[in-house]
């Protein structure tokens, strides 16, 4: 049960850190060959023979991160925000040594006068670091995530 | 409207900003292009065996690519000749007959109806069983161009091939990089709704002019991230950095207009690669075509090219586009990857990691570009300026292959739809 709650406390501090925009202490979670996966397809079972909403490794979130930041991204002229909720928090079977932990998530993100949700599951592959975890891999799965899409800015 | 006032739109260079506004003449495009033209439904190896089927639309009106009995691919209206319901809701699928879910009516693989439910209650009525129109009725035309199936609403007009002209060239570089010379989809598809006008996409195909603005955080991100002391190598980095090619790069990259609306670009990426398996790939399509052959058909490196007005292709990363007009106002692109038989897998991955980088709704190139469009949408339903312009390189030798820099395939486009929506095509 402990083990469950200190799950839930890092996947809280990890949704926090997205909604309040540090996205540079969010990319600190990662692990030095970690990846964010956002498949295209349900059940998708491989991230390289098939096209991927996201598909990114450390280099390449530092390249989306660097645009977040950037004064001259347009589509950001007016300011996203988020509010996201993560629950259903269940510990899988460990992989490799890693831990793994899948939870339901819902995102209503804000732009202007634009609002739209996000819903889908979250399974992260986790090792132990100083202070709680790391992250090795995280997956979302939209339940949309084959469906028509507009632009997507935020991290998941 | 009168083909007067139609061709009054969109004279020398300027566009009436009705022409992306005005529903009525949305519904006159559907109309007089999208249901004359030769429009793309789907690739043949998405139907490999009889009974196998796709669905999508043409012309706004809803169909389904099966493989018939003989081999044939047909198009067929995805419509019951009963009361009218869809027959098939699936995206894909395979099924012996086609069977309508509400009074089970059903249809064979060409379309014919197959059976009736309580048939000898049409006694003494019209209904006819050999009438097409109580059948799935076939699209008029279909002709498939190496793989590239396409339909026609209209019964006349050139072939598929006369239509494609040298635009031809590009999907030939394509299937010609294959080492088995075949192409399959694989690795599935993005689907994107842009809020904008689908000739405003159209119209940024080959516009070099807007990357170094609208691309400039992604590009300088690109940059930042480069520099980091624990960058990676990385493909898709590489892909969106291209974008930051300047101006000098665009000048000279060759732009070709073609009858019917179409027009291909020079490339401005790095198709190759430093990988034993690029040497393998390189390898194996001298093997079938030559050394020499293999080397002119690698050195033709195509951005893009659009065959007008609902398909593109990225010859040198195995890509195509779909260009699906909704409403005035709205567009859905389909984005699908192709592998190229008989090459090894990084060559599909290296096509992934490209449809990733550009084309997916949560890329950062993507993102920026969606937003330039649909500022324009917003921007066009203000009644002034009545137009906008399209006027780059006007003074450019028509002999003479345009550049990146100028908006002469956009008047190309318009050429066309001036062809199309008042007369001559």
């Amino acid at each position: 049960m402990n083990d469950l709650r200190a799950l839930e406390a890092f996947l809280h501090r990890e949704a926090a850190l997205l909604d309040d925009q540090r996205f540079e202490d969010w990319r600190d979670l990662l692990t030095g060959d970690a990846t964010y996966w956002v498949p295209a397809a349900p059940d998708q079972p491989d991230p390289l023979d098939h096209v991927s909403l996201f598909y990114e490794d450390r280099t390449l979130l530092a390249m989306r991160i660097a645009r977040l930041r950037h004064p001259q991204a347009h589509a950001l002229a007016v300011p996203i925000r988020t509010s996201r909720i993560v629950g259903n928090v269940m510990a899988g079977a460990p992989l490799d040594g890693d831990v793994v932990v899948r939870s339901r998530f819902q995102i209503v993100e804000r732009q202007g006068d634009r609002q739209r949700l996000f819903a889908g599951a979250y399974t992260h592959r986790l090792v132990p670091a100083p202070g709680g975890f790391a992250i090795r891999q995280k997956r979302v799965d939209l339940i949309d995530c084959d469906g028509l899409h507009e632009a997507i800015q935020i991290i998941l | 409207m009168t083909p007067e006032a139609i061709r009054a739109l969109v004279g020398a260079g300027r566009i009436d900003r009705r022409v992306y506004t005005d529903p009525a003449i949305f519904a006159l495009e559907i109309e007089r292009i999208f249901a004359r033209a030769w429009i793309y439904v789907g690739h043949d190896s998405q139907v490999p065996r009889p009974g196998d089927f796709f669905t999508t639309s043409v012309a706004a009106r809803p169909v389904v690519m099966i493989r018939d009995d003989d081999g044939a691919i047909r198009v067929l209206r995805n419509r019951c000749g009963h009361r009218g319901a869809m027959v098939v809701t699936q995206r894909s699928g395979s099924a012996r007959l086609l069977r309508c879910p509400y009074h089970g009516w059903t249809f064979r693989r060409d379309g014919a109806l197959d059976a009736v439910p309580l048939a000898d209650g049409y006694d003494g009525s019209g209904f006819d069983r050999c009438n097409p129109a109580y059948g799935m009725p076939k699209l008029a035309r279909v002709a498939n161009y190496r793989g590239f199936v396409f339909a026609s609403l209209a019964a006349d007009g050139p072939d598929l091939e006369t239509f494609l002209g040298p635009a031809r060239g590009s999907l030939d570089n394509m299937v010609e990089r294959a080492p088995d010379g075949a192409l399959e989809i694989a690795g599935g598809c993005f689907r994107a709704v842009q809020r904008n006008n689908w000739k405003i996409y159209l119209e940024n195909l080959h516009d070099g002019v807007h990357a170094p603005v609208v691309h400039q955080a992604s590009i300088e991100a690109s940059r930042s991230a480069a520099a980091r002391p624990d960058a990676r190598p990385s493909f898709a980095l590489d892909v969106v950095a291209a974008n930051g090619a300047g101006y000098r790069t665009m000048g000279q990259l060759q732009v070709n207009c073609y009858p019917h609306g179409h027009s291909d670009m020079r490339g401005f990426r790095r198709t190759d690669a430093d990988d034993p398996q690029f040497a393998a790939y390189v390898a194996s399509l001298s093997a079938r075509l030559g050394r020499e052959r293999a080397a002119e058909v690698l050195a033709d490196n195509r951005h893009n090219a659009m065959v007008y007005p609902s398909f593109s292709v990225h010859p040198a990363f195995q890509q195509l586009r779909v260009i699906i007009p909704q409403c005035v106002e709205r567009t859905v692109i389909e984005v699908w990857c192709l592998r190229m038989k008989g090459a090894p897998p990084l060559l599909h991955r290296r096509t992934i990691a490209f449809a990733n980088a550009v084309h997916s709704p949560a890329s950062i190139v993507k993102v920026d570009d969606l937003e330039a469009y649909e500022r324009v949408q917003n921007g066009l339903a203000h009644d002034a300026p009545a137009w906008v312009s399209a006027e780059r390189g006007a003074a450019g030798d028509p002999a003479v292959a345009a550049s990146a820099l100028d908006e002469r395939f956009i008047r190309n486009q318009y050429a066309a739809w001036n062809d199309y929506m008042a007369g001559a095509a």
